[in-house]
């Protein structure tokens, strides 16, 4: 790489860096039960090098927190990398999104020099690099604290190394390869599936291009990481039956083999993929794709390019895109982006393969091409981003559970250091998780003991009782105003969302 | 083989052809459709007499209900039919039967010719002959199927014709798309894509820089299009009228200019976007079809099942194949569900029969691809394949004129046919008759009849009742009335006695026919 590439690049990673780390704390515009959940055990992890269960560097977490059926085990890499980032920075939002950013521009540069490699074509690496930068599903995704995105790395990676290896021939790569793919098996549930089913591509392709002898060297690279996972499973052997309950995988309501064609199809919608990116406003605002517009062209360009051409790495890349769905199928789960974020790489190197060989028919409007491409594309991100960090908080602050850690916030502040009973309405969802988040944010755990549930609001609390009420329930909302008027309690705050509209009150006895 | 062998082989799979096609017109579907009630008695109107129900001579457009046109081309074939044959529900489907085989003749022959190959151009036709959808919409007396044929006309005279471009057929090819016009009111969207896939396909021609044809291209359209065009410059509200029908935009509040505005607004683009992707579903192409049951039995796709092995594999073919047709094929292929996108509808296969005969083309490409590959197998899975066809089309046609006429009967409009034949048995010279008005489209159904079984004058003893409202004491003696089976409690209270209980295939109890 030449000196002015590799200034560029990294001048790329600072812009990107800076893009994605941009008002980290309220866009999103709160924190989601998980990145609650992640941020308190990371925390755990961080200070004492145990989780909330007490159990000493674990590989899988295990949380309760949901209250769901079955138990839910998190994955390790967000956990550990959370953690790292909490030994310097304090508990807020921004500190545990911040890994997700990082592997946001981690995933910009690979793709860069992945596309670049592969293709032979620099400019065809810049279009990849910046239409991955600025998809707004990757834009998303490397700004919440949860670990849809941490696939991704892992995932470039081995294509890199592959790429490598299926020039150079040499065994290493392969094992490298191999052991992004290990490492990957980490980083997020669908992962368990995915990667594996890469590992086997892989081995296909090995022996497509006649060389299958060094097989071994990818198995043995996957296998070194993986050998822990299996040895922690035979410790236990009841984590297969927690995940089919928690996801109903062998439940009578699941749908059929028919719908579930259906729902894998419409993963390829252009409409899902260019125009609305799916319909949970969490992981998607609904005016935006999954990827950029210029994709619309380029995709199905590639597409033709690597059914025609056959290349080794296209097919590979090609597969890599069709398999993305398949974790949300499972799950039969139609739009979910989060579940299939595979289709933003595989879909960003097709594109970029479809680029460099439109660029064949004119090399000599290559870097001109390839600025329009990335002018249009920071054209669409632009208006994008406006109303990502604009009129979308509105829309989706239901999503986000509302402002439940202003009302949280408000408490603590109300405490001023002192020890006052605390009511939490329980009809407020995994209230009791965002308040443990907020106290340790505080340093105030000792207000722990001090926390009682309610559900139907009670005058006869101690005085000096501050209670947290969620006045979107039309009864709470009622009573509220019956012991505000009735002076037996006085408001301290009102919480209200980006529209104005009040969501929670926090009342003192 | 000898050709004179061929003339008869060909013979007698268009006999066995018709016989499957045309058999039990009358038996299934089940029952006649309002929309094939209104088109008939239209027909019937103009065979007797030369005007449509509204007294409109040889009309080009037909009012049919409300806001509703109707194009003149299959009710002008069927008063064709009733001109010489008596009404019944077999001579108002046997037009579209005719059609229906019609494509099936005309896919073999583009097939023949794009693939230079009788075998696979017969496989193209027995692919199509043996497509449910096809099958179904060949049965049914409505318009959907005819736009269809016009366009495999187009497709055919451009296809014959390449390499060269002949401007005598290149006009008479474009001439089909601008008769399309009168076929179905679809055509209005597919018909001006497919001369914009016949400029496409010049431009790929060699006569590229030929203006001259260009022009002969765009006025084949124009010469028949015109009478269209000037029959709504006469009506100018009809448009505006045909846009509410489809709720394309409210055209009370948006003039065309801004109503188009609307309909490429980004939020109108991705759900048409997802509509139109949503027509190349698998499960709904090969495994549930249509979700209504008047265009589908939803036990079979739109396909028999090893088209989804074989329409992949055409396409395929079709990519790697050289010359402009291929190219022609697969766009039409690609635009085939234009029309149910605009009108954003999703899985009816009825807005989108085009891709039918298409899909059995590129099928045919499919198998004659695998068929010229190295390795027995490939010839196995296509006698395999090919073989399955009529296998499970047996089952669906097993299923077509036995349980899907119990599923369907209430997409049919119920037993009105023989809830109303046996109140024109009952009914003497001045018994009146009174019809629930909670019978939808009985007002077209009972007219139908009465000249279906002739006895036209009943129709001025003929009164609509809402039977919640109207004080069922001032119905005189020996009146007849026809009524949901759920409503007759009140005639009964009123003093009616129930004189029939119409019932359905499985023995429900649908309708109720009473007198006083």
């Amino acid at each position: 790489m030449t000196r002015p590439t590799l200034l560029a690049l990294l001048l790329l990673a600072g812009a990107v860096a800076a893009l994605y780390s941009y008002r980290l704390s309220d866009a999103p515009v709160y924190l989601t039960p998980d990145e609650v959940v992640i941020g308190l055990d990371a925390h755990a992890l961080a200070s004492t090098g145990r989780d909330l269960r007490g159990r000493l560097v674990p590989l899988y977490f295990q949380i309760d927190e949901f209250r769901v059926k079955g138990t839910i085990w998190y994955q390790p890499v967000i956990m550990y990398l959370t953690a790292a980032v909490l030994q310097v920075a304090p508990l807020t939002a921004w500190a545990i999104r911040t890994p997700a950013v990082i592997v946001g521009v981690v995933n910009v540069v690979l793709m860069f020099l992945l596309a670049r490699r592969m293709l032979r074509d620099t400019a065809a690496g810049w279009v990849a690099a910046i239409l991955l930068a600025l998809s707004p599903a990757h834009f998303m995704h490397s700004r919440f604290a949860m670990d849809y995105i941490y696939p991704v790395p892992f995932v470039l990676g081995w294509l890199y190394a592959l790429s490598i290896y299926l020039d150079r021939r040499q065994p290493r790569v392969l094992a490298i390869a191999g052991l992004c793919l290990g490492f990957g098996f980490f980083s997020y549930i669908t992962a368990i599936v995915l990667m594996p089913a890469y590992l086997i591509a892989t081995l296909l392709v090995l022996r497509r291009d006649g060389a299958a002898g060094d097989w071994r060297y990818a198995i043995a690279g996957f296998a070194a990481p993986v050998s822990l996972f299996v040895l922690w499973i035979a410790l236990h052997l009841g984590v297969f039956a927690d995940t089919f309950a928690r996801y109903e995988l062998g439940s009578e309501n699941r749908i059929g083999l028919l719908d579930r064609c259906g729902l894998y199809w419409r993963y390829f919608s252009p409409s899902f993929l260019f125009f609305n990116g799916g319909s949970q406003l969490v992981f998607s605002t609904r005016v935006a794709g999954v990827l950029l517009l210029a994709s619309l062209v380029l995709l199905p360009a590639g597409i033709i390019v690597v059914l025609r051409r056959a290349a080794s790495m296209g097919v590979l890349i090609l597969i890599g895109l069709l398999l993305a769905p398949l974790p949300a199928i499972v799950l039969d789960e139609g739009s979910a982006i989060n579940r299939a974020l595979g289709l933003v790489p595989f879909g960003v190197l097709l594109s970029a393969i479809g680029f460099s060989a439109l660029m064949t028919v004119r090399p000599s409007y290559r870097s001109v091409a390839a600025a329009v491409v990335i002018a249009a594309s920071v054209w669409q991100f632009a208006i994008f981003q406006a109303d990502y960090f604009g009129d979308y908080r509105r829309r989706a602050a239901s999503w986000f559970q509302f402002n439940i850690r202003g009302g949280l916030a408000a408490i603590v502040e109300r405490t001023a250091g002192g020890q006052r009973p605390v009511y939490l309405d329980d009809t407020i969802r995994w209230v009791d998780s965002y308040w443990k988040f907020e106290l340790a944010a505080a340093h105030r755990l000792d207000l722990l003991a001090l926390t009682r549930g309610y559900t139907h609001l009670d005058r006869n609390v101690p005085p000096g009782s501050l209670l947290l009420v969620n006045v979107t329930d039309p009864a709470m909302a009622a009573a509220t105003t019956a012991a505000l008027n009735s002076r037996d309690f006085h408001l301290v705050r009102e919480i209200t969302e980006p529209d104005g509209t009040v969501s929670f009150v926090v009342i003192e006895r | 083989m000898f050709k004179a062998q061929r003339i008869w082989l060909g013979a007698a799979v268009a006999v066995l052809a018709a016989v499957v096609y045309g058999i039990a017109l009358d038996r299934s579907p089940i029952y006649l459709t309002h929309d094939e009630v209104i088109y008939a008695r239209n027909a019937y109107s103009i065979a007797a007499t030369g005007r449509d129900l509204s007294g409109q001579f040889l009309p080009i457009s037909i009012p049919v209900t409300g806001t509703f046109y109707a194009t003149p081309a299959n009710i002008y074939l069927t008063a064709a039919f009733l001109k010489v044959l008596p009404l019944s529900e077999t001579a108002v489907r046997l037009p579209s039967v005719l059609v229906g085989l019609l494509c099936v003749w005309l896919v073999y022959l583009i097939a023949r010719r794009l693939l230079n190959s009788e075998r696979f151009g017969a496989a193209a036709a027995a692919l199509l002959l043996l497509t449910p959808a096809h099958f179904i919409h060949s049965r049914l007396g409505t318009d959907h199927l005819y736009v269809v044929a016009c366009v495999l006309a187009w497709l055919l005279l451009l296809v014959t014709d390449d390499p060269g471009t002949n401007a005598k057929r290149l006009f008479i090819a474009t001439a089909f798309l601008g008769l399309s016009l009168y076929t179905y009111i679809g055509a209005l969207i597919t018909a001006p894509i497919c001369v914009a896939l016949t400029v496409l396909w010049l431009a790929l021609g060699r006569s590229r820089h030929d203006w001259g044809l260009y022009v002969v291209a765009i006025a084949g359209f124009v010469v028949p299009a015109l009478p269209f065009v000037a029959w709504h410059v006469t009506h100018p509200g009809q448009y505006a009228n045909q846009i509410r029908m489809y709720a394309l935009y409210d055209s009370r509040m948006l003039n065309a200019a801004e109503g188009a505005r609307e309909l490429i607004a980004p939020t109108s683009v991705a759900e048409r976007a997802a509509v139109y992707w949503d027509y190349f579903n698998p499960s709904f192409l090969f495994f549930a079809g249509d979700t209504g049951l008047l265009n589908g039995t939803r036990y079979t796709g739109v396909f028999l099942l090893p088209m989804m092995v074989l329409v992949p594999a055409g396409i395929a073919a079709l990519l790697f194949m050289k010359g402009r047709a291929r190219i022609l094929v697969l766009a039409l292929f690609a635009v085939a569900p234009a029309a149910a996108v605009v009108v954003a509808e999703r899985y009816r296969i009825n807005r989108a029969l085009m891709l039918l005969p298409v899909a059995a083309v590129i099928a045919a490409a499919g198998a004659q691809w695998m068929w010229q590959r190295r390795g027995r197998v490939w010839r196995w899975a296509v006698i395999v394949l090919i073989a399955a066809m009529p296998l499970q089309f047996a089952a669906f046609y097993r299923d077509y004129f036995g349980d899907y006429r119990v599923r369907s009967y209430a997409w049919f409009e119920y037993n009105m046919r023989d809830a109303m034949e046996e109140i024109i048995r009952r009914a003497g010279a001045g018994s009146p008759v009174w019809i629930s008005q909670s019978l939808q489209w009985a007002d077209y159904y009972w007219p139908f009849y009465l000249d279906r079984f002739g006895r036209p004058e009943l129709s001025r003893q003929t009164h609509y009742i809402d039977a919640e409202r109207h004080d069922l004491a001032v119905i005189g003696p020996g009146s007849l009335v026809l009524c949901r089976a759920g409503e007759e409690r009140r005639f009964l209270d009123a003093g009616f006695t129930r004189v029939a209980a119409i019932e359905e295939p499985d023995r429900t109890h649908s309708l109720s026919v009473l007198q006083r």
